[in-house]
């Protein structure tokens, strides 16, 4: 029954999500009915299926919670911010709950104890009931001792808690969990247990799991006991009153109508039904069938009927006396009652006992009246937000990786052939086969981008997938630091590579945690700078091309750029001359350098000891890059920008010592070639002015290896100008070459450290590229030195 | 004697009280293929049931005591089929 | 090979009854609500329905009613499965041309002999 755990846990996250949104919305909308009904409606559902796997304290939880929303739709209670608080906690509980049944495969009964806590509380706000509805007897019950209803009970308790209510007896559910150290004071939990009262039922469970023998210690109790009594409650008072603390006792009510019949489907561990009540339970639903008012649906119903009884006679052995039932269907059907039918039953069933079924009423039940009984069950629904059961298909994340790995490795091949084409012209000088092998390359190219495509479609998701998760958080952080945020989502449904929405989470939480603490002010903070009370906080997502654009943006406080200034200096990321200089633009840009925190404390929220420094580096991991703006007063604004997919990468080739690499065309502004005498030294930097702009110029060959290549010598000297944040800069390399679609793989292991690049990548020809990191090329280089000199260079 | 130690079993006999709690322990962990005889056990102390419920031990005869049975029938230990 | 359809939104509970009817050597074919199931009950015959109550579009209630309105269709028995176990539900699920009702969740072993007993089947 793998398999139907597996299915569960994945509709339950997805009910439980809308559960979630539901709630939600419901807070801002308390009267939404359409919510309230869906929110219903998925509760509903989720309880139904944890019937379905061994998790009897999800169904006891979800049962309870599916029993107070219904209150709320039926307008018995009020949707307040406590219940939704409580509910959320319920929720988050039960995905606690699948977590462990998808790890366990079962819900031990060890979560019982706390599941009762939930239930609790929910029940402690469904006692709530509005005065004029209660009746005072029922205030009177409640308020003299607590009460649960019976199907919050212990599955294998609650047939026996059905037969005493039906019964009329009043009955007491009992847990009672000794203190550890009771045996020391000369207690016997299991004698006093023993000696409980008119005892109806009782377990014993262990409070924890049990230790090795070894490690067990007789004496220390962890013994929980849970009882159903039928004595008054003061008896069991007084029974229990040395140990009064540890003990608690809840008069049980039965909280739906119970169903007669069909005792097999009830969990109470009944035995299955022996076949022969099975038979009488088939024909008590025939005669039932046949009793309905004749209508266009005679006909079809009596052959199902005779369907059904026909295979009951030959499950029986009877298959003979199945001429006598189709002379009586025929006969039927000719004079449209089922009468004949009935007789051939009469005959043929000798009719027992079992006449109490609900049918015997059903006569008097006029088709108008069943027909009006039916509106809410028949109402159509608005159209499931789930696909349907045909449309779509489940596929496992690795069979998508492998088919993804499949295409990498058919793009790197297809290289291969470029290569072999230029080799055949080259070395063998066959023009005419060299012309074939690019054709066919050309046509392999094609297939392989679509190809290459196709998969890209089916690895992108919404950014709805990570953004569900924002509303939550919104709300209880702006709780937690009492402030009023709005939350604004736009472009959810923009799309992106899998694994690009899923690294973006983190960094994501990280803004919007850094928004409500630093940026959005406190409601009287905002009132007095003539704000609105209600903060807003934007998300919004585009695709420009193959880029996703990302904004996450407040109308909170701003950076005071002084600040920021003041700090970086007091942490000596800038000297006293490049506090002068440096723009306001860079300034803020200073957040993002490891170590800078502008909190002057650290702070529950987005102090977890990850900075933004951390954000800048998973969205740069990613290929993408952030960016800062920010008025004072007014807000702040993050600006992601990130590749579409990370399918595959395309690299200018430069050349340096004999040695190739790739440089992410993403960065690449221009290429120049251009005189060594363009060079010229401003302070302690090489630079180059270009187009009246100037440019610093590194050699990479130093930033690789140290070595200065000697520039006088060269006729001309190749020069790659990248894109940096808000600067540029020269790279100075031995020659380009030409720009290729790679597969970029992250580096292993160790070399991962060596952050100067982003990977690597298979050539056609068997050989290894390295990518390299641009960013990350040169940080290094700006920590040290050279940032007074970018300051004064780039103004 | 409430508790009897044969070689491969122990009966427990009567009020099975809180001090034997840990020789029962000790004996059950020393004789993991052990068989527990309650035919005339009347009441276990809880230190001992505890025990018997972490040590999960082979019961080769079930209390005649009906009340007690059915505890321990609750728990999950039955006779031998 | 007898042929179930299941119907039900609930992926889970398609899944679970699937599971049991192919233990019995059934095949088992899944609609997610009423609409689905008139379409497949239309294009193929089935010799037994597994149906839930409530589901988007169309409920258990009017598929049973629209399916025994087909005279064209062989008209094999229906299990109405519903969380409900109140008398209406039931009355309603026979009126609509249910054969039998059961109430969720419903154990294997029960669902097991009941779909033997309809189709015909000596119980195992």
């Amino acid at each position: 029954m793998s398999n139907l755990i597996e299915q569960f846990v994945v509709e339950a996250r997805e009910l439980l999500q809308g559960i979630s949104e539901q709630i939600l919305a419901l807070e801002t909308q308390p009267d939404n009915t359409e919510a309230m009904h869906e929110l219903f409606r998925l509760v509903h559902t989720l309880k139904g299926n944890s019937g379905l796997v061994e998790a009897p304290a999800m169904t006891r939880v979800l049962h309870v919670a599916e029993d107070l929303i219904g209150a709320v739709r039926d307008g018995r209670q009020v949707f307040s911010r406590e219940l939704a608080d409580t509910l959320l906690d319920t929720f988050d509980f039960v995905a606690c709950l699948v977590d462990e049944l998808e790890r366990e495969g079962t819900v031990q009964a060890s979560y019982d104890h706390e599941a009762n806590r939930y239930i609790q509380q929910l029940q402690a706000l469904g006692g709530n009931v509005p005065e004029t509805e209660a009746t005072p007897s029922q205030t009177q019950a409640e308020t003299s001792a607590e009460t649960v209803s019976i199907e919050t009970l212990p599955v294998e308790a609650q047939g026996v808690a059905r037969r005493c209510l039906q019964a009329g007896h009043t009955l007491c559910w009992i847990v009672y969990e000794p203190e550890a150290d009771c045996f020391f004071k000369g207690e016997d939990p299991f004698l006093l247990v023993r000696q409980t009262p008119a005892l109806c039922w009782g377990r014993i469970v262990s409070r924890k799991p049990w230790p090795p023998l070894d490690a067990l210690d007789p004496y220390h109790c962890v013994l929980r006991f849970e009882l159903l009594s039928e004595a008054p409650l003061p008896e069991l008072e007084a029974h229990f009153r040395y140990v009064a603390d540890q003990v608690q006792l809840c008069t049980v009510v039965a909280a739906q109508p119970t169903a007669p019949a069909d005792t097999a489907t009830e969990a109470d561990g009944a035995p299955v039904q022996v076949s022969a009540e099975a038979i009488d339970q088939i024909l008590q639903a025939q005669r039932a069938v046949l009793d309905s008012p004749v209508d266009e649906g005679f006909d079809g119903r009596l052959q199902a009927v005779g369907a059904a009884l026909s295979g009951l006679l030959q499950a029986m052995g009877r298959g003979d006396e199945c001429t006598a039932l189709e002379a009586a269907l025929s006969e039927a059907r000719q004079v449209r009652n089922p009468e004949p039918v009935r007789r051939w039953m009469e005959q043929t069933f000798a009719m027992q006992e079992n006449q109490t079924a609900p049918e015997t009423n059903q006569q008097a039940l006029p088709e108008s009246a069943a027909e009006s009984a039916s509106p809410a069950a028949t109402e159509a629904r608005p159209a499931g937000q789930r696909s349907r059961s045909s449309s779509t298909l489940r596929v496992s994340q690795e069979r998508i990786d492998a088919l993804m790995s499949l295409v990498g490795e058919l793009v790197v091949a297809k290289n291969g052939l470029a290569y072999l084409a230029s080799k055949v012209q080259r070395d063998y000088e066959l023009s005419e086969l060299s012309r074939e092998i690019k054709m066919h390359y050309a046509v392999i190219h094609r297939i392989a981008e679509e190809l290459q495509d196709a998969v890209m479609q089916v690895r992108m998701l919404p950014f709805a997938h990570v953004f569900q998760r924002f509303p939550r958080l919104v709300r209880d952080l702006a709780r937690r630091l009492g402030k009023e945020v709005r939350l604004e989502i736009i472009g959810e449904d923009t799309e992106a590579d899998k694994r690009i929405i899923e690294s973006l989470a983190d960094p994501l939480i990280h803004l919007i945690r850094n928004s409500l603490d630093h940026g959005i002010e406190s409601p009287e903070e905002r009132r007095a700078c003539g704000k609105p009370e209600t903060g807003l906080l934007r998300i919004r997502t585009r695709q420009e091309g193959d880029r996703i654009w990302i904004e996450v943006s407040d109308d909170g406080r701003g950076i005071d750029p002084e600040k920021i200034k003041r700090k970086a200096y007091e942490k000596e990321l800038l000297d006293e001359a490049a506090l002068e200089r440096i723009g306001p633009t860079e300034v803020l840009q200073l957040l993002f350098r490891p170590g800078f925190s502008t909190a002057s404390s650290v702070s529950d929220i987005s102090g977890r000891g990850v900075g933004l420094d951390v954000v800048k580096r998973t969205v740069e991991q990613l290929g993408g890059n952030v960016r800062l703006e920010s008025e004072p007063g007014k807000g702040t604004r993050f600006i992601l920008s990130l590749p579409l997919s990370m399918m595959v990468t395309q690299v200018l080739i430069v050349e340096v010592a004999g040695q190739l690499y790739g440089l992410p065309v993403e960065a690449v502004v221009e290429t120049v070639r251009i005189a060594p005498e363009d060079i010229q030294r401003i302070q302690h930097q090489e630079a180059l002015v270009l187009r009246n702009q100037v440019i610093p110029v590194e050699s990479l060959q130093y930033r690789l290896n140290g070595c200065k290549p000697s520039i006088e010598a060269a006729d001309t000297l190749a020069v790659v100008v990248l894109q940096l944040d808000t600067t540029r800069v020269g790279l100075l390399v031995d020659d380009f070459r030409e720009t290729m679609d790679v597969v970029l793989k992250p580096l292993p292991g160790v070399l991962a450290g060596l952050s100067v690049y982003a990977g690597s990548a298979l050539l056609g020809d068997g050989t290894v590229l390295m990518i390299l990191n641009p960013q990350t090329l040169f940080a290094s280089c700006r920590s040290n030195s050279g940032s007074e000199a970018f300051a004064s260079l780039t103004m | 004697m409430p508790v009897e130690f044969r070689k491969r079993s122990v009966r427990l006999v009567d009020h099975v009280s809180v001090e034997e709690a840990e020789p029962l322990l000790s004996w059950l962990q020393d004789h993991p293929r052990a068989q527990v005889n309650l035919k005339d056990c009347r009441h276990l102390h809880t230190a001992c049931l505890q025990v018997l419920l972490a040590a999960q031990p082979r019961i080769r005869v079930m209390p005649s005591d009906p009340d007690l049975r059915r505890w321990l029938e609750s728990c999950g230990f039955h006779e031998p089929s | 090979m007898k042929r179930v359809l299941v119907v039900d939104d609930a992926p889970t509970v398609r899944m679970y009854h699937r599971e049991i009817l192919e233990s019995l050597g059934l095949a088992v074919d899944e609609a997610y609500n009423g609409v689905e199931a008139l379409e497949k009950a239309l294009t193929q015959p089935y010799d037994l329905y597994v149906v839930d109550i409530n589901m988007p579009e169309m409920d258990g209630y009017r598929f049973l009613r629209a399916l025994r309105q087909q005279p064209e269709l062989p008209q094999t028995p229906a299990i109405m499965v519903s969380t409900e176990a109140a008398d209406i539900d039931r009355v309603q699920a026979f009126q609509a041309g249910a054969n039998l009702y059961l109430v969720k969740p419903v154990k294997p072993e029960v669902l097991r002999q009941y779909v033997q007993l309809l189709l015909g089947e000596k119980p195992s």
